[in-house]
Order: structure tokens, then C-alpha cells, then sequence
């Protein structure tokens, strides 16, 4: 306290004027900043937490559009009904279905992918990077259609070629057994490019030293994937297995054009139900019911990962 | 909802107006200025400038019919002085654009008329989102004239609850499309006589019409299908399976509309007939087929029948590169009685201009204009077209057109139509598909048609 005295009073009883000056200056400067955040602020209460407050507000109100504006307070209602209907128990399961075997898929395949793109001394790499790029630049409706020609169970290329070897040609979008597996595939074809670039790109930064020191140390190539690289990959794997889960428990647009949630209700996930919700059946409280218990299966499900990625970076 | 959407096999998007509008009216079009061009005569229904200056917004599907009238709308701005702008979309999209409008209260909406689908008919109404139409019906001293309609039409998607909510404009019933060349021909007959012991003919019940189908398949194979269908889920299996359901005596609802009876003996049968002839007597992949496909099946002469819309017929015979281009003839469901839809002009609550917006209707549904639009290729819901000679001599099909709107009938009057559809599609795609059979299926559906009422 006595050094913070003798240090502090002479700067507060002989400061020449200049310095107390820059502190105002400083205040100025600190309060200025704080004023310039407020328009990025009021832009993100606009433009994020009004709608998500809205939502929240006509989820917990019986909101239907037929029969006016928002009714009554219904509290958990809409919660209630969602969760104890049928469809949605099957668009949860569906999803669930679809988010597990598109994300591990095209992480397998985008790994061994990147790792063979990664090779030391690959000629064309840039080509073969580019051609395996070229579905993520592709957008989902036209992927969409794509594969909807390529499938058709008459003048389909696919249903061509296994003709073409003797096999028999498959319904592949209007069977239950094949619908969820084609929506499957075809998202694989699309998306395990992005999962491609992020792990290419966690795989150049690795550092040499210690898969060097493995290999002089006589490790082979395996032995020196398994214990050097892919644990010094692995923030770079939980990020990309972050993004793509994310983005296929939002999936709608495969499956819209693809099967729109058929046959039955054999391919419907989540975000299908809640297009329904909200443009066929016009229920805007069930709708965002159901948007907000997708959002918080997201949210607990981004939190484990998140935890997760900070256990696994802590052992790193 | 895919009430008319579908995705064709070629990569783009396409329903089965716009079909009307690549067939049919490819080459009506082409000629289009002059055919629509006013005749001699003076406008029976006469307008004033009182709007003058107003400019009408309104949502359209892209199709022939809107094409066709929009050609003439330089003669309405000159009549009354309104400018109209058409935004056109593909159908997928309608519901879903107006729907918000129609909500945004009175006056808040961003379209002046309304172009509405028979399916939407309660829902806009009982949700209080249109005008009734009656006050100004009376108003109009004849210019619009309900009797000049085809009265089903007036039922489809005109009058609910006692009330008139829309001007019908445009219809679109199902029947029977089949290969006449194919019925008449003695070698065909003598074959499926061999084939089946009994003699080809138009059958005259759905169990028939089912049996000659897979008849024509298991005969022919993959050279000729009994039919052409389109079962994807859900808009264009529903309104395929409609024809089925109605013409085996089936219905959603009960007469009383207190309960559904969908689940009843009859309609499993028609659910069992309908699945049968998706899987043993249509094109493979029929069970997910949409229009587009189905008409490619036909138009390509792999099919002997399809139930469809009328205007396939017009389509097919207005395809130069089809080989069975002026071989085919239609006729109404077997069993008598198949889905008939229809569009009808509305004034939205939420209209900005509504009564700018009643000068419109009042010229596109006058006697003239609408005789024109149908010279053009429209399928009229007025009845003067299809007593015409002109018109008949050139679509003489208009014939069964009118029996088939005559006989035909909508949806049940559920305020929710679109979400019965996607009721009965989710469904009856598990019937289709095997995945349940066709009571339990039809029972779960009815407990959920029970919610609409």
C-alpha cells in the first residue's frame, strides 16, 4: 500500500497537464470503442436474438395460422405434443440415423483421402484435389437433382450400370430399405469434400519433428499414423466431425428434393418435420417447439464435442 | 406439400401446367398475339378509369394459362388504366409465398388478386384471409354471373360454407388417358384376348381397369406397361389414388363429414387395387414416379393408359416427337368418378387494391376474355367454350374434359387440405411400398384425418 502511495501520489500531484490529459484521452478512446459496438450489437439483437426470442416466445403459444394471430399462453404444450408424437420420434430416429452415418463415413473416407493426398512426392495433387473438390462447390438442390436423374428408376445411369452387369435395378428413392441409405450416399458424395479440405489442411500443419523422430526411431507407417499422427490430428478431426454433424442434423434440402421424407416417413428427419409444421399444417407454436428442441439436442450434443476437443487438446 | 411440383428426370423442375404450357401450348403460343387479339365486337361488361394509376401485384403459377392472360393484360390497363404485374412462380413455392401475405392483416399483403388452388379453398377462407365474394357478385350487375360456370366447378373451388370466396378460372379433372390405336387394332385385341380370355375394352370399374392394366404388362413386359403412374409422395400419388378411392365408391369423410371413413372396406380395396397397379401393371420406379415421368412413359408409347390430368392428353398429342402423338383418347375414370381440380380468382383481406383488384376479375372472367383464353388453350370452367364449335373443332377432347369435371370431385372440405394430403401421401406411400398393408396403413391415416375435422 505505501509503495502504491509513494508511487501513485506523485502521479496524481505532479503530473504535468499533458499526461492527464492522455487519460482522458484514454477514457475518451475506451468510451468511444464502447459507443461504436452498440450498432454491432443492436445488428446482432436484430438479427439474432429477436428472431430466437420470438421463436421462443410463439413456441409456448398456441399458434396456428388458420385460426388467426398468436393465441393464448400454452406453456410446454407445444414441447409436449412434439415430443410425444409419433412423426417426431421417427424423424429423430431418422435423423440420428442419417447425422451418425454421413459423418462417419465421410470421415473415413475424407481421411484416407487427405492422407494419400498428403503423401510425400504426389504428382497431380492439385488436380486430384480439385476434382475432389468440385462436389463441394455444388450446391445441395443441384446435388439434389443431380442424383435424382443419376438414381431414377427407369433412364438412371445407375440402374444403367447394374443392368448392364446383370444385377437387378433398385427403386432406390421410393423403397424403405434403400431411401435413407441413397439420402445417405449421395450427401457423402457431397459434403466429405469440405471434410477433405479441413483435414488436408490440419494434416500440412502438422509438425515433421516428431513423425520424423517415430520413423527414425523404426516405427512404420502405421505405427507412426496411429501414435504420432492421428492424435495430433485428432483437434482437427473433432472440429470437422463438429461442422458436418451440425450441419446433417439440419439436413432438409437432400431430402426434399430426393424423397420428401418417404416413402412413408421412412427418410424424415427433423427439419423436414418442422417445413411441415410450419407450411403444411401452418402450426407455428408446434414449429418452433420443434425448432427449439432441435436446437438444444444441437447445442448439448456441440457442448459434449466441445468438451470433448478440450479433454483431447489437453492430452495433447 | 408437392401439389403440382415435381422434379423431372432431366435435372429441372417442372408441373404439370407447365407441361400444358411445353405441349399443348407450344405451338397455340406461338400464334398467341393474334388469337388473343379483341374481337370486332364491343366488351359486353363495361369498365371506367376510377383505379386509374393502380398497379395489381399478383402471385401466378407459371403456366400457359398465365401466359395467355398475360398477353391480354395491355387491354385491361388500357380499359381501366391498372397496371398488373405477374409474378411467376413454379407451384412448389406458391403456398408457401402466400400463406405469410394473407396473414399480414388487412391491406399489409403484398398481392392485390389471388389465384387460388382448389385445395387451398377452405384453409384461405375459414382462416378469414379472403373477401367473401357474394356482396359484389350481386353488385356487378351480371359482369360476373355464377351461372355461366360449369356448376361442379363452382363447388370445387368456388363456394364454401354457404359463401362464394372465388371466380373459377381454370380447370383440371382426371380421367383415363389410353392408346386408341392400341384398342382398336384387331392384333391387339386378338392378343390380349389370348392373353387374358376376355376382350379389350374400356373397363368399366377400378378393379377392371387394374386387371387389364397388369393384364397388358404381363403380356407385353417392359415393351408395354398396363399404365403410367406417378406415386411419388405425396401430391402426385394422392391425387392419382383420388381417382382410385372415388371411383370404388370410397371417400376420406363420411357424407356428414363427422368422421373418416377412408379406412372403410372400400377404400383398403382401392388402396390394395391402387398399390397393385403401381407395382404389377406400371413402368418400373412408378413408385416414385412424378408427372413428368409418367407422361414421358406414355408420350414415348410404353404405356397403354394413365390416369392423369386431361391435359396430358393435350400434351401428348401436341408432341411432334412422340410416336403415339394423335393415337390417344380419354375418358372418365373407370367406375365414374375421378378428382377434379380447379383454380379460382380470390380477393385477398391482406389485398392492398381489392377493389382495383375486382376490375381485374371482372374483365379476365367476362364472356369474351374468357372464350378467348380458351380458343388459346385454357380449359375453361365456363360453360359457352365447351358449347362452342370453334373451340371444340380445335380441342375436340374438351368433350370429356367437361364429363369429367361434370362427374368428378375435389377434396374433402377440411380447412387443412394440404396437410390431407400429406396425410393420405405418407401413407398410402407405405401401402405402395410394402412397408405396411393396407388396413393398418388406412387406420393410422384415418386417426389422423380425424385432427382435421
Amino acid at each position: 500500500m505505501a509503495t502504491h502511495r509513494t508511487l501513485s501520489q506523485p502521479e496524481t500531484t505532479s503530473l504535468p497537464a499533458a499526461t492527464t490529459g492522455s487519460r482522458s484521452m484514454r477514457e475518451g478512446r475506451r468510451r468511444f470503442g464502447r459507443l461504436m459496438t452498440i450498432p454491432t450489437l443492436v445488428a446482432l439483437a436484430i438479427v439474432v436474438a429477436f428472431p430466437l426470442g420470438f421463436a421462443l416466445w410463439v413456441s409456448v403459444h398456441f399458434y396456428d395460422l388458420t385460426k388467426g394471430g398468436i393465441g393464448p399462453f400454452i406453456g410446454l404444450t407445444n414441447y409436449a405434443e412434439t415430443i410425444a408424437g409419433n412423426l417426431f420420434a421417427i424423424a429423430a430416429r431418422n435423423t440420428a440415423v442419417y447425422s451418425v452415418s454421413v459423418v462417419v463415413l465421410e470421415l473415413l473416407i475424407a481421411l484416407g483421402l487427405s492422407l494419400l493426398l498428403n503423401l510425400p512426392g504426389l504428382r497431380f495433387r492439385g488436380v486430384y484435389l480439385a476434382i475432389l473438390l468440385i462436389p463441394l462447390l455444388v450446391s445441395p438442390v443441384a446435388v439434389g437433382l443431380i442424383w435424382r436423374l443419376l438414381l431414377h428408376p427407369d433412364v438412371g445411369a445407375v440402374n444403367w450400370l447394374l443392368t448392364t452387369l446383370h444385377l437387378p435395378p433398385q427403386e432406390w428413392m421410393s423403397r424403405p430399405n434403400t431411401a435413407m441409405a441413397t439420402i445417405v450416399g449421395v450427401d457423402v458424395w457431397h459434403e466429405t469434400s469440405l471434410m477433405i479440405v479441413i483435414i488436408l489442411a490440419g494434416l500440412t500443419s502438422l509438425p515433421r519433428d516428431p513423425i520424423e523422430a517415430s520413423m527414425v526411431d523404426g516405427a512404420n507407417r502405421w505405427q507412426t499414423f496411429r501414435s504420432v499422427t492421428l492424435p495430433l490430428l485428432m483437434p482437427v478431426l473433432l472440429v470437422a466431425t463438429l461442422i458436418r454433424f451440425i450441419a446433417a442434423m439440419k439436413t432438409y434440402d437432400l431430402v426434399y428434393i430426393l424423397t420428401r421424407g418417404g416413402p412413408g416417413s421412412a427418410t424424415e428427419t427433423i427439419s423436414f418435420s418442422i417445413w411441415k409444421a410450419a407450411f403444411t399444417t401452418l402450426e407455428m407454436g408446434r414449429a418452433a417447439a420443434a425448432s427449439f428442441l432441435l436446437l438444444i439436442i444441437i447445442l448439448v450434443l456441440v457442448i459434449l464435442l466441445v468438451r470433448l476437443m478440450g479433454d483431447e487438446e489437453a492430452e495433447a | 406439400m408437392d401439389r403440382t411440383g415435381m422434379r423431372s428426370p432431366f435435372g429441372h423442375q417442372i408441373n404439370r401446367r407447365r407441361l400444358l404450357q411445353a405441349g399443348a401450348g407450344a405451338g397455340l403460343a406461338l400464334s398467341l398475339p393474334g388469337r388473343l387479339a379483341p374481337p370486332a365486337a364491343a366488351q359486353e361488361v363495361t369498365f371506367t378509369k376510377e383505379f386509374a394509376g393502380t398497379k395489381l401485384n399478383m402471385l401466378m403459377e407459371d403456366l400457359l394459362e398465365t401466359t395467355i392472360i398475360e398477353e391480354m393484360l395491355p387491354e385491361f390497363t388500357e380499359l381501366t388504366g391498372i397496371e398488373v404485374s405477374f409474378e411467376k412462380v413454379v407451384y412448389d413455392v406458391m403456398h408457401e409465398k402466400l400463406v405469410p401475405q394473407l396473414a399480414a392483416g388487412a391491406g399489409n399483403g403484398a398481392y392485390d388478386v389471388l389465384e387460388v388452388d382448389f385445395y387451398w379453398v377452405y384453409e384461405f377462407a375459414r382462416s378469414g384471409w379472403v373477401e367473401s365474394l357474394d356482396e359484389r357478385i350481386a353488385d356487378s350487375g351480371g359482369a360476373i354471373d355464377l351461372s355461366r360456370y360449369v356448376p361442379a366447378t363452382l363447388n370445387i373451388v368456388s363456394q364454401a360454407d354457404g359463401k362464394t370466396w372465388y371466380v373459377p378460372f381454370y380447370a383440371y379433372p382426371m380421367g383415363l388417358i389410353y392408346r386408341d390405336d392400341l384398342l382398336n387394332d384387331p392384333e391387339f385385341q386378338k392378343g390380349f384376348k389370348e392373353q387374358t380370355g376376355q376382350d379389350l375394352a374400356i373397363p368399366d370399374s377400378v378393379s377392371g381397369y387394374v386387371d387389364m392394366a397388369k393384364a397388358i404388362k404381363t403380356w407385353k413386359g417392359s415393351e408395354l406397361y398396363g399404365a403410367a403412374m406417378t406415386a411419388q409422395q405425396s401430391d402426385p400419388l394422392v391425387m392419382e389414388f383420388c381417382n382410385f378411392l372415388y371411383s370404388a365408391g370410397g371417400d376420406y369423410y363420411n357424407a356428414e363429414m363427422t368422421e373418416p371413413i377412408f379406412n372403410n372396406e372400400t377404400g383398403v380395396k382401392a388402396a390394395q387395387l391402387y398399390a397393385d397397379c403401381v407395382n404389377n401393371a406400371a413402368q418400373p420406379g412408378a413408385s416414385g414416379a412424378n408427372y413428368n415421368d409418367s407422361i414421358a412413359v406414355y408420350s414415348q408409347g410404353h404405356a397403354f393408359s394413365s390416369v392423369s390430368f386431361m391435359w396430358m392428353l393435350a400434351v401428348v398429342d401436341g408432341d411432334d416427337t412422340s410416336p403415339v402423338q394423335g393415337k390417344n383418347k380419354s375418358h372418365v375414370m373407370p367406375g365414374g368418378t375421378g378428382l377434379s381440380g380447379a383454380w379460382g380468382w380470390g380477393l385477398p383481406i391482406s389485398s392492398p387494391n381489392p377493389d382495383a383488384g375486382w376490375q381485374f376479375i371482372r374483365w379476365v372472367e367476362s364472356p369474351d376474355v374468357a372464350m378467348r383464353r380458351a380458343l388459346a388453350g385454357s380449359l375453361p370452367t365456363q360453360q359457352a367454350p365447351f358449347k362452342n364449335p370453334e373451340v371444340l373443332a380445335k380441342y375436340p377432347w374438351l368433350e370429356q374434359a367437361e364429363q369429367m369435371i361434370i362427374s368428378g370431385k375435389g377434396l374433402p372440405p377440411v380447412t387443412k387440405q394440404t396437410q390431407l394430403v400429406e396425410i393420405v401421401g405418407r401413407h398410402m406411400a407405405d401401402v405402395v411400398s410394402g412397408a405396411q398393408d393396407a388396413q393398418t396403413a388406412l387406420d393410422a391415416a384415418a386417426e389422423e384425418l380425424k385432427g382435421l375435422l
